[in-house]
């Protein structure tokens, strides 16, 4: 029954080979879809874990936009007064709170933005890949530096070589280059809290303080003590990561729509290539009913035949989105906020067992008609076909 | 019929293979206190920031550029002659854009970032066919105001035009006086445009199959 289907579907390999492709695009568009939908949830729930760190005290405005500039090296255009740390590392729940001084230095001219970041030892608890590649892993000074990882080697320093800021006529020693972390700290510029405040002229502001708490259990409490805290305002980093899954859900929603689209029409092509197949060989099938073959067996042929079309469709789906799916990938993390470092292809055994029951049905469903009208053959059908 | 199913079936196979391949790259520990990081990597190469303001500056006449890339890791042996020391790993590679004048190719560009005093200073260099300098552009720098002014004298850009990789460079003590803070970037400059014209001559020589391995 197998070789003959195979025989079958080999008799029409362009129209066979069309579908074939229509319903594997068709697939590996859905397997995609559902992989990046899954990886980017983990990934983006992995980084903010990883962060350690509940919430962040942000300047008053839109909390995420703030929070979400905050973590990925941007500066904000309003302050937090030190204060409010004090404020923070009073409350009972607070374990660690850690104040940064974020500020951006464009150079069009230059092609250039130093982004720099002024910290206090605390952030190190916050960062457990804070490790030096070579030099120290802290500041000596208040002209020291730490540079990223990815920031030394564009400007090809080293620990012991000097560093200019054109933009704030100030000078350092680099102190110590930072071993690659695969994260946003790699393109910065690290100096002492109190030189960054003076560089950029924010004496005793801050641009947001990380909070780790005790306990996270504690969270509503905390956060409900430290809103009250003036100047400040309270983001925790579970509401942030469902803001950015809502918004990545409404393109996520637009593109699985477009996705089962695609997976419809392919339903549609097996369906109208089976048909043909069927009506094309009516003479043959009825031969094959005339010499006792029994309606179920030309059923089973058909759906054999439906079945190894989109078998081979899954299979052949499955792979185009696993070797296309780093091209898509890099394309898609351009228009993500918040785009986590790592993979966001997650092809769990979930998606898979999505995209071959969604192959599989795609068959059943398409094959359905034509496998019907296969075995309502009469075998008196062969006998006209020779009589005309 | 069953040449086609084997070759059907032969790319299932391998496309599976391909699949699992890129699955198994993919593969993480998934724990959270395990931090990615990449395997290291060479620095970026130096960018090419204002090509269109460069080729109208040097070649008036260009009409387009291709990208070459030329890898001189077979060279070796005669770079580090021709260098006097022994090439550094970004030196194995030189990459250049092809100036074209219609289907003429007319010079070339690089573009080279060295280690200054404050910073990594880039700069770009233009070469006539024949290897010589026709222009030199410092492209960016961090260094502090008397280094920069310094170094971004005409007296300075001008000493680069007509030289070629026989010249005599002398560690760049035959360029324009600059103040003593300027000294060291000054000679890392020079080193470099060195460096790119020497690779450059050598890399033309090899596509000649001219260059001679001592053996």
């Amino acid at each position: 029954m197998l070789l003959l289907a195979l025989k079958n579907l080999a008799r029409r390999p362009l129209r066979n080979g069309l579908t074939l492709a229509g319903l594997s695009a068709a697939v590996a568009v859905l397997v995609c879809l559902s992989g990046f939908s899954r990886g980017y949830e983990r990934a983006l729930a992995g980084e903010i874990n990883h962060m350690g760190i509940q919430l962040m005290l942000v300047p008053l405005g839109c909390p995420y936009d703030a929070a979400a500039r905050v973590l990925k090296g941007k500066v904000l255009d309003n302050t937090l007064p030190e204060s409010a740390l004090e404020q923070a590392r009073k409350d009972p729940a607070v374990a660690i709170a850690a104040p940064l001084l974020l500020a951006t230095l464009p150079r069009p001219e230059a092609g250039r933005a130093d982004m720099w970041v002024g910290l206090d030892k605390s952030a190190l608890e916050l960062k457990p890949w804070w490790r030096a590649s070579a030099g120290k892993d802290w500041f000596e000074a208040d002209d020291s530096l730490i540079l990223g990882f990815n920031a030394a080697e564009i400007e090809m320093r080293a620990p012991g070589d000097r560093f200019f800021s054109p933009e704030t006529k100030h000078a350092f020693h680099v102190t110590g280059v930072l071993e690659r972390s695969g994260t946003s700290d790699d393109s910065l510029l690290f100096v002492p809290l109190k030189t960054a405040q003076h560089m950029f002229n924010l004496p005793g502001k801050l641009t947001a303080i990380a909070v780790r708490l005790h306990d996270p259990a504690q969270l509503r409490q905390a956060t409900q003590r430290l809103q009250n805290i003036p100047g400040a305002q309270v983001v925790t980093l579970a509401e942030m990561m469902g803001v950015f899954l809502n918004l990545v859900g409404a393109a996520r929603a637009l593109l699985t729509s477009v996705a089962w689209i695609a997976v419809v029409v392919s339903v549609l092509s097996v369906f109208n290539t089976l048909l043909a197949a069927v009506v094309e060989r009516t003479n043959e099938l009825a031969v094959l009913r005339a010499i006792g073959a029994s309606r179920f067996q030309l059923l089973a042929l058909i759906g054999t035949e439906a079945g190894l079309l989109t078998a081979s469709a899954a299979v052949i789906g499955f792979a185009l989105a696993v070797i296309a799916g780093q091209a898509i990938e890099t394309f898609v993390k351009e228009f993500l906020p918040l785009a986590p470092t790592e993979s966001l292809l997650a092809l769990t055994p979930g998606v898979v067992l999505q995209g071959l029951l969604v192959a599989g049905v795609a068959g059943l469903v398409g094959g359905l008609y034509p496998a019907w009208r296969a075995s309502r053959i009469h075998p008196a059908s062969a006998l006209k076909f020779d009589l005309l | 019929m069953s040449r086609l199913v084997l070759l059907g079936a032969g790319a299932c196979v391998l496309m599976i293979g391909l699949a699992a391949w890129r699955l198994h790259e993919n593969d993480s520990t998934d724990s959270p206190l395990v931090v990615k990081t990449k395997p290291p990597e060479a620095a970026p190469q130096c960018p090419w920031r204002e090509p269109e303001a460069d080729l109208k500056s040097f070649f008036p006449e260009a009409t387009g550029h291709r990208l070459e890339t030329h890898i001189l890791s077979g060279e070796r042996a005669e770079l580090g002659a021709r260098l006097g020391r022994v090439p550094t790993g970004d030196e194995n590679l030189l990459r250049t854009f092809a100036v074209l004048s219609g289907n003429k190719f007319v010079g070339n560009i690089m573009t080279e970032r060295v280690k200054g005093e404050h910073g990594a200073i880039e700069f770009v260099l233009a070469t006539d066919p024949q290897g010589v300098v026709r222009g030199f552009r410092l492209q960016r720098m961090r260094e502090p105001d008397v280094v920069d002014q310094a170094l971004s004298t005409a007296a300075v850009r001008d000493w680069f035009i007509g030289r070629s990789s026989t010249n005599s460079w002398n560690d760049g003590s035959g360029m324009p006086p600059v103040p003593s803070v300027a000294e060291s970037s000054a000679r890392a400059i020079a080193e470099g445009a060195r460096s790119l014209l020497v690779r450059l001559e050598i890399a033309s020589l090899a596509r000649k199959g001219a260059v001679t391995h001592q053996h």
